[in-house]
């Protein structure tokens, strides 16, 4: 952990996930606002690149870990410790691409999955816990796979979308659609007010959440 | 924020990043100790990314929706060709109509809607 001391201040950003703030506000220094520029800026080592990315993605990276059970504590130092990696790699010369969330989410997963294992091992040379035990069974963990969003429920849901109003579909898509805008961005992009977009938002999302959750639509 | 569950707004709200930075702290320190908050907020960060994928599936249909015109619209001249090419191979048994005695003496099969379908069927697999 160490060897990441440097990389901690640049990961400050990401203490708190931040997917609907505005957009790093910290940069003085002029910092690309694309997605490219900044995963170029990036690999060649700009600090303020970094922060601007985690502060980007971080947010879905917690949110990936929170879907596949993993306590919202843990999760954050998961995600930080992902992305403390990267930058160590990417100093070390071992990155030649960033293409992100991906790349991430991929390092996140990869940790989560690792101190799950070495749990399991320890827990395999403590005497028996009644109480852990009973801890481990309650953890949301293991329900991760029944929470799975089937595809008939993602269809279901890719029709009703489709009857949604074509601002309300340009909201949600550029809202979701992998480049990890902020909702300030996505008002940008439309030409809406942040609290229009927010509530398109909400309102999209009740309509989808139904659909995905396999309750029977009105 | 200790002593109660969270809400399903305070749920939703954090997964999108949007909730009041002064209850950010409180929130995460309860679900990391609450089991039915941290199911609930496992369950709303699963919706969030089942969203994406959505997104994600309306992106590609704006993409294949012109493809498949093209597909239905090559079919149809396709079948239409083949409805053309039938008429003309069987110009004298259409003269008098289909499955009817002709001039010759034979009598002509009706028209092979099978093939017209499959040359449609056809033309979609490629498309």
């Amino acid at each position: 952990m160490k060897a990441f001391a440097d990389a901690l201040p640049l990961l400050g950003a990401a203490s708190r996930p931040g997917r609907g703030a505005p957009a790093a506000t910290h940069a003085a220094r002029a910092i690309p606002a694309d997605e490219a520029s900044l995963c170029e800026a990036a690999l060649r080592g700009e600090r303020d690149a970094w922060s601007a990315l985690v502060h980007r993605h971080n947010q879905r990276v917690v949110v990936t870990l929170l879907a596949r059970g993993v306590r919202v504590d843990r999760a954050k130092d998961i995600a930080q410790e992902a992305w403390m990696r990267l930058v160590e790699q990417q100093r070390q010369g071992r990155l030649e691409r960033l293409q992100l969330p991906g790349l991430a989410i991929a390092q996140a997963t990869f940790l989560s999955l690792e101190a799950a294992r070495r749990e399991a091992t320890t827990r395999r040379h403590e005497p028996i816990d009644e109480p852990a035990i009973a801890a481990a069974l309650a953890d949301p963990a293991g329900d991760a796979e029944s929470r799975m969003v089937t595809e008939e429920r993602v269809d279901c849901a890719v029709e009703i979308l489709a009857g949604c109003s074509g601002s309300a579909r340009k909201v949600f898509r550029l809202a979701y659609g992998g480049e990890g805008l902020s909702h300030a961005e996505v008002a940008e992009r439309v030409g809406l007010s942040l609290q229009r977009v927010r509530q398109i938002l909400c309102e999209v999302r009740a309509k989808l959440r139904a659909a995905l959750e396999g309750e029977e639509s009105s | 924020m200790s002593g109660r569950h969270a809400t399903a707004g305070e749920l939703e709200l954090y997964v999108l990043g949007a909730l009041d930075a002064g209850r950010v702290h409180s929130f995460e320190a309860h679900c990391a100790a609450c089991d039915t908050c941290a199911a609930a907020l496992a369950g709303e960060a699963t919706l969030e990314i089942a969203f994406e994928q959505v997104a994600a599936r309306t992106a590609r249909g704006v993409v294949v929706r012109p493809l498949r015109a093209v597909a239905y619209g090559a079919a149809g001249v396709l079948a239409m060709a083949a409805a053309v090419l039938l008429w003309i191979g069987r110009s004298p048994a259409m003269a008098v109509g289909a499955g009817e005695p002709t001039a010759a003496g034979r009598r002509a099969p009706p028209m092979d809607d099978g093939a017209i379908f499959d040359s449609r069927s056809d033309a979609l697999d490629g498309g």
